[in-house]
């Protein structure tokens, strides 16, 4: 059989038209077959270049899907028979110029990629040695990339070399630049060709081109048809093209290109067809932005230049039109002449120097030009120098820069490119010209400057000769402007004002001074040109803004002096102190060890200040570590009775080295006795109502640091207790307080002056220093005045530090328990002493089982008097200032409150809790339920709904048995457990409604006991510290055993440990809150 | 069975053509990471992409931008258009404001979809 008479059975075996009996002889005779099938794939793709190159029209499409349709099947015959192509096949893409390595190749794995033809983008998946997908499967790839496969249609086949024939779709570029974009950068790189991330690259790049107006409209002919060589009438657009593109750019997009993105380009060398690609990229945005303006509408016909003119500006978004071909080839040329000093790649850059004004205050600026070395020389002098060529392109630069930048055509420069500028102008070129330059392609370097307004301050140079004086010592005092950090005095600033533009220049920079701004620090000068000496407390009191500022960075206080040393101290305190102070056994949290710091600045400077740390955030331990590195003296730490015991546990805890002594109860030493165990001691503990009793006694002995803990017990300063604790004589005065601004500034003054006498001036004046005006940056509120003034004050008299603070959030622990004692009143003593004596007395006379029972409800009972004496009996004297623990629970209300935070009240006993609830109702003015079994299950719901939905502060009275499991209120991050219970368990559970998944902040768990009672044994039972048969509880089995005396032991009071809270309770301090100074 | 000698090399139906084809293909080596390229390949260009300057004023300096990004036109002079100049830059300056919004949200579309 001839070669021609194979190759047509092998077509007709293609064709599906071949008998069993042509097939069986195609298959004996495989080579012949496989020769057969090459011959008829040349001769097909050779009627596809034919038709590819010749054919137009619109059946050209459907002819090369035919033939390209062929190719396929043969190629597939091939690959059944022979497998898929190897190694050994190589092949050349036109577009790709030969290189001299070839490296050894592995099969790659398919992925998209793309390549660009006829301002399309052209779709393909393949890689090295494998076939390339149908077009179906390359729509699937773009789909899954986010792309719309509407915008895309299938197109002829391309060829891949070592890969065969690829089905291609392409698309609009204008259709799919929102979707190119990202590609450059997109980390699909396992689906996505280099040729994919290339071209999102060029789309980057074209993007930021037209953001900045870097590109031109050009005019162009299109390709003339063949059919009408004779025609007179050419097809024309405006196309947009770049502009001065970067040359780096452009390299490093000429360097990344792959031969995969030039598949089917005519542009053969890589920077053309970079420079294409950005062309056809720019010219998408432009031609789509141009298609949603309005233009004018186009001529029918164009006759003459004015009708083409229009015809123009009609078709700004590239739509073709017919034009005679004279009018229109000349005005291509026209075009093309406006835009050749800019199109395309950037070449020579002009330089513009902008130097800093000379002693006339005239600023020269001078045109310079690289010369070849890369040497800045007089654009007038690279004119003259360089070659025709260049020097053409220079002048061109020169001439666009003179259009944008008329003053350089000014006379008077001593050449072309060079001149002076007044402020004025150097400024506009500093803002506004030297931008626009910027984007014209030209390099303008100017001084630099800073946009950001200045801020204003006043300055107090202290020039005393004394550096270590008081607070009260005069020194002479300058006053200056200060605008960032450049200092003005009254005639400097006149000057300035005088000026159009007032420029100074700031830390190498040039800022423009505000006009307002230097009418208001003249005036300032003024009002204070006769304030030559000031005191110590002066200059202190304006640093810390009392004094008020009429500028908005207030007043800051430099030189020699006791002020200016002490600020200038805070400003030097270490980054990382140490939290292992020596004395303190334990370790200090970072904020701690940072308080600390400040402690000894207080000590050094002789100052007083208000240590307020949120509550849970350890006041108590920084202050025994400062009392146990302060070498001043003896310590003096006056605290409410619920917190003494505390203290004095702390202090044995943390500086188990200092001597501490308690002074409090009928038993303390007096006079001389008291003057001794002072003089011995390193810490005294006492509480207000003793400290005011003894004040006489405690007013007469130097102090090294007095320490006033819940401060805001002094917060009236005409109340008693304020006025007497004023006279105890001390090195340094420290108040502590979570809340240091409950109802007011006037708390924080009194707190404030009470540390530092005299020094902060009158309580109105600092109020009026510190609230907020209209003036002030904050809204006016009271709140954030608060807030401002805290802020103003931090860290040199106020050390203000929250758990709000994420630093100090990270570092606590999610929960922090706290015991507090709380004293019982003289009422509740002798109410528990009377149910103590009266079981005595029955237990005596009855036989066993009433014994046990006698127990039981003496238990009972005097766990209720320990509560309140209304929770053992009801009478009709009213609710406050009956219990110590009532009176300790206002404080943690009012921290909690201040705060803006919730609290969880427990209580085993629902009829007291509801008391309870009421009367801090009237004691609050916030509405506080009480929940409990007696309730509806609806009306318990709504409780627990409204409470956790309430916004702001709020509390929540709820009874043990009730509340204590099963809900959740993570609302609140307070919980006191009002009283005592026998199992640990029954208290972990009911502190876990707060303390638990959804909880955000740290939950502070506060148990209440009054020392010396039922009370406290429950509590060491609790602790661990003895076991409940020892104490002979309910369910001990030889309760009914006990003697009078160990009864006596157990359940009576132990009156060592006994604090009367009667002569504590402040009279004002704990009145209703809701009536108080807001 | 004859080896498949590749779909587009040149038949290997005789020596003479065989060997044209081995010249050919030795002056035309083929290299596969030039052709398909490597992710490496684009480092530099990803350095130089993200140090370009990011348009994306606020809509108080939009005003500025649009009168800004005029300037490389504005550098040019009178467009050629004789008679029709003053138009040609009117209608120019809407096309620039037009498409530096475009590109700026474009701009914006591109960081927004690398950061997902």
């Amino acid at each position: 059989m001839s070669s021609s008479q194979l190759d047509k059975l092998v077509q007709a075996q293609l064709d599906g038209m071949a008998t069993a009996e042509d097939v069986r002889y195609l298959n004996q005779r495989q080579d012949a077959w496989v020769e057969s099938l090459w011959r008829l794939l040349d001769e097909a793709e050779e009627r596809l270049r034919v038709v590819r190159r010749e054919l137009r029209g619109r059946e050209r499409l459907a002819v090369l899907a035919d033939l390209d349709d062929d190719c396929w099947r043969i190629d597939a015959a091939l690959t059944e028979l022979v497998g898929s192509p190897s190694d050994s096949e190589v092949m050349v893409t036109p577009a790709r110029p030969p290189v001299a390595v070839e490296r050894e190749t592995t099969a790659g794995l398919v992925k998209l990629n793309l390549s660009r033809a006829d301002g399309r983008i052209v779709a393909w998946a393949s890689a090295n040695q494998r076939r390339p997908e149908r077009h179906e499967l390359v729509l699937e790839r773009i789909k899954a990339l986010g792309g719309v496969t509407e915008d895309w249609d299938q197109r002829a086949t391309i060829k891949i070399p070592n890969s065969g024939r690829a089905s291609t779709v392409s698309a609009p570029i204008e259709k799919v630049l929102g979707w190119l974009a990202p590609l450059g950068q997109s980390e699909n790189g396992d689906v996505l060709g280099p040729s994919v991330q290339w071209m999102g690259y060029a789309t980057s790049i074209a993007i930021n081109l037209v953001a900045q107006g870097k590109f031109v409209p050009q005019f162009v002919q299109l390709k003339r048809r063949r059919k009408d060589p004779a025609s007179d009438q050419g097809t024309f657009r405006v196309r947009w093209v770049p502009a001065l593109v970067d040359p780096e750019i452009l390299t490093g997009l000429v360097d990344a290109i792959p031969g995969s993105a030039m598949l089917g380009s005519r542009e053969q060398e890589k920077e053309k067809f970079a420079l294409a690609a950005l062309a056809d990229l720019t010219d998408a945005i432009v031609t789509v932005a141009a298609n949603q303006l309005e233009t004018p509408a186009a001529p029918a016909d164009i006759i003459n230049r004015a009708d083409l003119n229009d015809a123009v500006l009609a078709n700004l978004d590239g739509t073709t039109f017919a034009a005679p071909l004279k009018l229109g080839g000349d005005l291509v040329r026209r075009f093309n002449n406006w835009i050749s000093p800019v199109v395309g790649k950037a070449g020579i850059t002009l330089v513009i120097q902008l130097d800093p004004p000379d002693e006339s205050n005239a600023w020269h600026v001078a045109v310079r030009c690289p010369d070849e070395e890369g040497k800045l020389i007089p654009v007038e002098v690279a004119i003259n120098l360089a070659s025709k060529f260049n020097s053409r392109i220079i002048s061109a630069h020169l001439h666009r820069l003179e259009r944008l930048f008329p003053e350089l055509m000014r006379l008077g420069g001593r050449r072309r490119g060079e001149v002076f500028l007044s402020q004025e102008e150097a400024w506009q070129l500093m803002t506004v010209t030297g931008e626009k330059l910027r984007f014209a392609g030209f390099d303008v370097r100017v001084p630099a400057l800073r946009r950001k307004k200045a801020t204003a301050s006043l300055r107090v140079t202290s020039e005393s000769t004394q550096p270590v004086v008081g607070a009260q010592q005069l020194a002479n005092v300058r006053w200056s402007a200060v605008f960032d950090e450049v200092e003005l005095s009254a005639a400097e600033i006149a000057q300035l004002a005088a000026k159009a533009r007032p420029l100074v220049q700031s830390s190498g920079q040039w800022v423009e001074l505000d006009k307002a701004d230097l009418a208001e620090a003249a005036k300032a000068l003024a009002e204070r040109s006769d304030q030559t000496r000031l005191s110590g407390a002066d200059m202190l009191r304006h640093a810390l803004g009392l004094e008020g500022s009429p500028l908005a960075g207030g007043i800051n206080i430099v030189g020699q002096g006791w002020a200016a040393d002490l600020l200038r101290s805070v400003e030097n305190f270490p980054d990382h102190p140490t939290t292992k102070p020596a004395g303190f056994s334990g370790e200090l949290r970072t904020y701690q060890a940072d308080a600390l710091v400040w402690l000894d600045f207080l000590d050094e400077a002789g100052l007083g200040g208000c240590l307020a740390l949120d509550m849970g955030l350890g006041k108590t331990p920084t202050t025994l570590a400062s009392l146990a590195v302060s070498k001043s003296g003896t310590g003096l730490v006056i605290a409410p009775p619920a917190v003494v015991g505390n203290w004095f546990s702390e202090a044995s805890n943390f500086v188990p080295d200092l001597k501490v002594i308690v002074h409090h109860g009928a038993n303390r030493s007096k006079g001389q006795a008291l003057a001794k165990e002072v003089e011995q001691a390193d810490l005294v503990i006492t509480t207000y109502g003793t400290a005011v009793r003894d004040i006489e006694t405690l007013a007469k002995f130097h102090w090294g640091k007095v320490v006033i803990d819940e401060a805001q017990a002094i917060k009236n300063p005409l109340a008693e207790t304020s006025r007497q604790l004023r006279r105890l004589n001390a090195q340094s005065r420290l108040a502590l307080t979570g809340t240091p601004i409950e109802n007011g500034l006037g708390d924080l003054w009194a707190i404030l002056d009470w540390a530092n006498p005299n020094l902060l001036g009158s309580r109105s004046y600092f109020i009026a220093g510190l609230s907020p005006t209209k003036n002030n940056s904050n809204n006016g509120s009271a709140k954030q005045g608060a807030q401002d003034a805290l802020r103003a004050l931090n860290g040199i008299l106020v050390y203000r530090r929250t758990k709000a603070e994420p630093a100090i959030a990270a570092e606590l622990p999610d929960r922090i328990d706290e015991l507090d004692q709380c004293p019982m009143t003289a009422e509740q003593i002798g109410l528990y002493q009377a149910v103590v004596d009266n079981l005595l007395r029955e237990t005596k006379e009855s036989g066993t089982s009433q014994r046990k029972g006698a127990v039981l409800a003496a238990i009972t009972a005097l766990k209720q008097i320990c509560n309140h004496p209304l929770n053992y009996r009801f009478d009709d004297k009213g609710v406050a200032r009956r219990s110590g623990k009532l009176e300790r629970l206002y404080d943690i209300l009012g921290t909690v409150f201040a705060a803006e935070e919730k609290v969880l009240i427990f209580t085993h006993f629902a009829s007291w809790g509801e008391t309870l609830a009421e009367h801090l109702t009237e004691w609050s003015g916030k509405a506080i339920s009480c929940y409990h079994g007696g309730l509806a299950r609806g009306a318990r719901d709504r409780l627990i709904a409204e409470f956790q939905e309430r916004a702001g502060a709020g509390a929540l009275v709820l009874s043990l048995k009730a509340g204590g499991t099963g809900l959740n209120l993570t609302a609140a991050n307070h919980v006191v457990l009002f009283d005592r219970w026998w199992n640990p368990a029954v208290e972990d559970q009911a502190r876990d409604r707060a303390w638990r998944i959804g909880q955000k902040n740290t939950v502070i768990c506060h148990r209440l006991v009054c020392p010396g009672t039922i009370d406290e044994r429950v509590e060491e039972v609790v602790a661990g510290k003895r076991q409940i048969a020892n104490l002979t509880l309910p369910k001990s089995s030889s309760i009914e055993d006990l003697n009078a005396q160990q009864l006596q032991a157990v359940l009576g009071i132990d009156k060592a440990a006994l604090l009367d809270v009667d002569s504590e309770i402040v009279s004002d301090y704990h009145a209703n809150p809701a009536s108080k100074e807001v | 069975m004859a080896e498949r000698p590749g779909r587009h090399a040149a038949s290997t139906k005789d020596s003479k053509q065989q060997a044209a084809t081995q010249t050919k293909k030795n002056a035309n080596k083929f290299d596969v990471d030039e052709f398909w390229g490597t992710p490496e390949s684009f480092s530099r260009l990803e350095t130089l992409v993200n140090s370009q300057e990011v348009l994306q004023p606020d809509q108080e300096q939009q005003e500025d931008l649009h009168d800004v990004c005029q300037s490389m036109q504005r550098s040019l002079g009178k467009p050629p258009l004789p008679g029709h100049e003053a138009a040609a830059q009117r209608w120019f300056a809407m096309v620039y404001g037009r498409a530096a919004f475009l590109a700026q949200a474009l701009a914006a579309a591109d960081e927004l979809n690398r950061s997902r």
